[in-house]
């Protein structure tokens, strides 16, 4: 199977690109390098080409049949959800949450700074 | 917000805090079906160490996509909670660290991502950890243990391992599948339920065994191998279990017998070898209580002593993550962003132990 693959590469017939708005071309730019470093699993059948413009993460998808560009699209997809969710633990924001927890009269009780002892 | 600062690693230097605090790092570990959040300090103090399990229902087990979208959707809150429970935020944390492997890719790969997008919205480093490594650091921090032979029992890994020159060395290990995996599939063989998990349901009905039913008992030299014994035990099962000629409980009692004889036995040969006296047990089936009497037996009858610990630290775990990584940090050693992939495999043996550095090889001294 793999030696039929390696002979002759498979046209990349199937593309589709991705325009994901962000506030700002930081925020695109860090979802960028999040999801860059990964390699595909299998790039002679399905690929991606990431860029940014102004505030837009720019995705491009190739593959050799209809149905992977749809299974590279949608694991590429929970990514971006995921790197988008991780927005709301940015500094400032979990400071805040964290502190409006804290003056909650139901503020779970801890016991921090102990040693586990076996 | 500040992108990560880049970070050569040609030239590792020490670092130390000169404020006099303590170096804080978060760890993030998903490697299997458990994803966690730890918080803690470069002396092992534990301020958080939360974690969510991927429970299946019983007969089945938990697959890689499915344990993936669990992490995605827990690891986010799991962080906020491990914040919570530390009473820390973001600025106090030193340094961010994630299991790089090994484990399985899909659930590593969604936990990297978020680790990624921290590193740079909190402008702190990244250090990549080795999960094999990260459980004998976090046994060692626990128990106090020194220099002890380790044996290392998951549902992904079965290993005895001793420190030599630099490294975890493997001594012996499963030519197939782990130990706990062995277990889990008989659990789901018996549909078992996977709460609190499959092994411990295994060890409970196994409190109630009756007949020992002898098993194929696969030891060869230092390595051990379990799915032969597995596939026995499961025809057999099916067939006494029809013919009712043992229980659920004999079966489950015979097969922790067997498997934790082997285990026992090739430490016991690894503790010779070693001139060892101290015997360390981590890992998900290490907070097996019939297992830590089995090897408690062994080492004491060599005069050695046994370190064991309870499911919060055997069960996987951010903390471990976080405390292995605080290690290779404070040697100046951190994983550019660019080079926070995930690996499948990733031997034990494969870590440069640079903290451990300037000590003995041998050990039990």
């Amino acid at each position: 199977m793999a030696s039929q693959r390696t002979e002759e590469p498979m046209p990349m017939d199937h593309e589709c690109t991705l325009r994901i708005k962000y506030d700002t071309t930081e925020q695109a730019h860090m979802v960028l390098r999040a999801l860059s470093v990964d390699r595909e699993l299998a790039p002679e059948r399905a690929n991606k080409e990431l860029r940014v413009e102004g505030n837009f993460l720019v995705a491009h998808f190739k593959a050799v049949e209809f149905r992977l560009l749809r299974t590279t699209l949608s694991a590429f997809t929970e990514m971006v959800l995921l790197a988008n969710r991780t927005f709301d633990l940015a500094t400032d924001k979990l400071i805040q949450e964290l502190q409006d927890e804290e003056h909650r009269p139901t503020a779970a009780t801890a016991t921090p700074q102990q040693k586990p002892r076996m | 917000m500040e992108p990560t600062p880049p970070h050569s690693d040609a030239a590792p230097r020490k670092r130390a805090r000169t404020d006099g605090k303590r170096c804080i790092a978060i760890g993030f570990e998903g490697s299997a079906n458990k994803v966690g959040v730890g918080i803690v300090a470069d002396d092992g103090t534990i301020f958080a160490n939360v974690r969510k399990t991927y429970i299946t229902p019983p007969g089945t087990g938990f697959l890689p996509q499915e344990t993936a979208r669990h992490h995605r959707e827990h690891v986010l809150e799991l962080a906020k909670q491990a914040f919570k429970i530390a009473h820390m935020t973001p600025n106090d944390i030193d340094v961010i660290c994630f299991t790089k492997g090994p484990g399985i890719a899909a659930p590593l790969v969604s936990v990297a991502v978020v680790v990624r997008m921290l590193a740079q919205l909190w402008g702190k480093p990244i250090v990549g950890v080795n999960h094999c490594v990260a459980h004998i650091e976090m046994g060692r921090v626990v128990t106090r243990a020194r220099n002890p032979v380790v044996l290392y029992v998951s549902g992904g890994n079965t290993q005895v391992i001793a420190f030599a020159q630099g490294r975890y060395r493997i001594f012996g290990e499963t030519i197939d599948i782990a130990v706990g995996n062995c277990l889990d599939r008989f659990a789901r063989i018996l549909q078992l339920p996977n709460e609190p998990a499959p092994g411990w349901q295994i060890e409970q009905l196994a409190k109630q065994g009756k007949q020992f039913i002898e098993l194929p008992y696969v030891v060869k030299g230092m390595d051990v191998s379990f799915s032969g014994l597995l596939s026995n035990i499961s025809k057999r099962a099916t067939e006494m279990l029809a013919a009712e000629t043992a229980t659920k409980a004999d079966l489950c009692f015979s097969l922790q017998e067997t498997v934790f004889a082997m285990l026992v036995e090739v430490t016991e040969r690894a503790m010779a070898h070693c001139h060892s006296s101290e015997v360390l047990i981590v890992g998900g089936v290490a907070c097996n209580e019939r297992l830590q009497d089995m090897m408690r037996a062994m080492v004491t009858q060599r005069g050695g002593s046994l370190c064991a610990m309870d499911e919060r630290f055997c069960i996987d775990n951010g903390a471990m993550i976080a405390y292995t990584g605080l290690l290779s940090f404070l040697q100046g050693q951190v994983t550019p962003i660019e080079q926070t992939t995930c690996t499948q495999r990733y031997r034990t043996d494969e870590v440069p132990i640079t903290w451990r550095a300037g000590e003995v090889d041998e050990p039990g001294d």
